[in-house]
């Protein structure tokens, strides 16, 4: 009699056991989880914008004045002010963009700069694509020089 | 009349090995992931950014956000109309005058340019050297 009063006051909890499978299964999910998960990181863009001291390059090369101009349609590169290449902003223009970069670079191998102008109505994610293929990782032209006629 | 059947109960205790297992991996995965590299900076609510290659940290946590609807300076929110522009330009100064050289352009990847040309020239009138293009690396 005394026992079994005693045994009423232990706490029960038999619905406990029930999580150790669900975490086992949390447990093989989780790295699952974890391995497509997407991990919003900001990083940033530099844009150059023009001043006095790039009037007094020193070499040759980079006194050279290669422009890119951006339309909503096309892309003109200029060296020297003359035309070098007209290419249509499609889907994909961007690699033949590359080629013709990484061909003015071989030529051009101690240029750094490049001036963007671009068209108002051009969209701001097409611009930041252009600076991308530009810079490509620093290794074509790092700096782009924003070129603002109307400053 | 009791019941005699009635099933004894088992004292059960919680095995908490597969949550402390669970909680090693997430541990693992945080401290291989953090980046000691940049500040935090708060992305605004409503900005979509492009995406690039980019791999520069952000330097500094101060920012103009360009929404398609407004404009977000240290959380004030201003028109992009045109009309509050000297209220911008006066908020711009004042970081300036904190002493920070680098402001973070928040843009929209869908305006057109000439939208994100105005805050940047606002920007240079306000002091500050150069924009730097909030991005989301590819």
């Amino acid at each position: 009699m005394i026992k079994s009063r005693f045994r009423k006051d232990v706490k029960k909890g038999g619905f406990l056991p029930i999580l150790i499978p669900v975490m086992n299964l949390f447990l093989l999910i989780l790295p699952l989880v974890i391995q497509n998960a997407y991990l919003q990181k900001l990083t940033t863009l530099e844009l150059q914008l023009p001043t006095l001291s790039e009037a007094s390059n020193t070499t040759s090369e980079s006194s050279r004045k290669l422009l890119l101009d951006l339309k909503q349609t096309s892309l003109t590169l200029y060296l020297d002010d003359k035309p070098v290449d007209d290419i249509t902003t499609s889907q994909g223009f961007e690699t033949k963009l590359l080629n013709r970069l990484v061909e003015i670079k071989k030529t051009l191998p101690s240029k750094r700069d490049i001036l963007l102008k671009v068209d108002p109505q051009v969209k701001y994610e097409q611009v930041v694509l252009v600076i991308d293929q530009c810079k490509k990782e620093n290794k074509l032209f790092p700096e782009v020089v924003y070129f603002d006629e109307e400053r | 009349m009791p019941n005699f059947y009635k099933k004894k109960k088992q004292d059960v205790e919680l095995n908490l090995t597969s949550l402390m297992d669970m909680f090693t991996i997430i541990l693992f995965f945080f401290l291989s992931t953090y980046s000691f590299e940049g500040v935090l900076m708060k992305l605004v609510e409503g900005i979509e950014l492009p995406r690039s290659e980019s791999k520069i940290p952000v330097a500094e946590k101060y920012y103009i956000a360009i929404k398609k609807d407004a404009v977000v300076i240290d959380d004030e929110t201003y028109s992009l109309s045109g009309s509050d522009d000297k209220y911008i330009f006066s908020s711009l100064r004042q970081i300036k005058k904190k002493g920070i050289s680098f402001l973070v352009i928040q843009a929209d990847k869908d305006l057109p340019f000439y939208v994100v040309k105005k805050y940047i020239r606002l920007a240079v009138q306000a002091g500050f050297a150069k924009p730097y293009l909030a991005v989301i690396p590819k």
